[in-house]
């Protein structure tokens, strides 16, 4: 395993098994200015640790319960790839959320990017909403990421 | 990291790069009898074969014009290759933009064993002003 490859599972391993009980401490491998877009590209980045740490205590309200199954990894130097099964519990279910996503580090190890790749249509039907309900739903702060 | 997979993977996708490879057959020369393709995880089906594979290219060639893509990252593992893209499709006249990530999984053999892509097929019905159970359809149909 790489040295990114290491930070990336580490990172990500936090949020594995449930939210992690502590947001701001599990964001720290990000770089101050990280992005992070949740759905490639429909819905725009979230830039700057600070607004992505208010959008996961955001999202733990209306996501009562997460973690994941992961499939598989891979890296190129400062890129890693993870492909997991993400589940998330709302009104009492439990939804499958198949991804990619893709983690850029900087030489410093610090990650500087975050982004995943998945079907939004299929999340939302499956939780039962359309894909603007469900976009509403995540409550992002969509004018500060195009700042 | 796989320089090998990354190498067999990346000459596959090349014959696409910029339109339609004009001898479908020769990309299928990397892939296994039994491969799959799923271009939508979860919400379309696999469709699994060389066969199957060649006749939904030549099905979606008809149907969406031509296509090609820009490479943005390239990553693996011992047997998996990721590509981060942006593909583009032309159709009712315009170039259709569809960022995504593939997933190529490479057997011992050196031949591709499964290619499976995610990326928001919402985005691409909004743009092609399609309902996107219509085109979720379009790609379904026809899967072995």
């Amino acid at each position: 395993m790489t040295k990114q490859e290491e930070i990336v599972l580490n990172f990500i391993g936090a949020y594995g098994k449930s939210w992690p009980a502590d947001l701001a401490a599990a964001l720290e491998p990000l770089a101050e200015d990280a992005y992070y877009q949740i759905v490639v590209p429909t819905i725009p980045p979230v830039v700057g640790r600070d607004r992505i740490l208010a959008e996961h205590e955001l999202m733990k309200q209306k996501v009562l319960d997460q973690r994941h199954d992961m499939k598989s990894w891979g890296s190129h130097g400062n890129t890693v790839f993870t492909e997991r099964v993400d589940w998330s519990l709302r009104n009492g279910k439990w939804s499958p959320v198949p991804l990619v996503a893709v983690f850029d580090l900087n030489d410093d190890g610090q990650i500087v990017a975050w982004r995943e790749y998945l079907d939004l249509v299929h999340i939302s039907k499956s939780h039962g909403l359309t894909v603007d309900q469900m976009i509403e739903s995540l409550d992002l702060d969509l004018n500060s990421a195009s700042a | 990291m796989g320089e090998r997979e990354e190498s067999i993977a990346l000459k596959f996708i090349g014959y696409f790069r910029d339109s339609w490879p004009e001898d479908l057959d020769a990309p299928l020369q990397l892939v296994s009898e039994d491969c799959y393709y799923q271009s939508i995880v979860p919400t379309t089906d696999r469709i699994c074969g060389k066969a199957a594979i060649k006749a939904k290219w030549e099905r979606i060639k008809a149907e969406y014009g031509d296509q090609r893509h820009d490479m943005r990252g390239v990553a693996s593992s011992d047997t998996l290759v990721f590509t981060e893209r942006t593909d583009w499709s032309h159709t009712n006249g315009k170039w259709v933009s569809i960022p995504l990530v593939a997933v190529f999984e490479i057997g011992p053999e050196g031949k591709i064993v499964a290619w499976r892509e995610y990326l928001d097929g919402g985005n691409v019905a909004r743009q092609i002003g399609m309902d996107v159970n219509d085109l979720e359809q379009s790609l379904r149909s026809g899967a072995a």
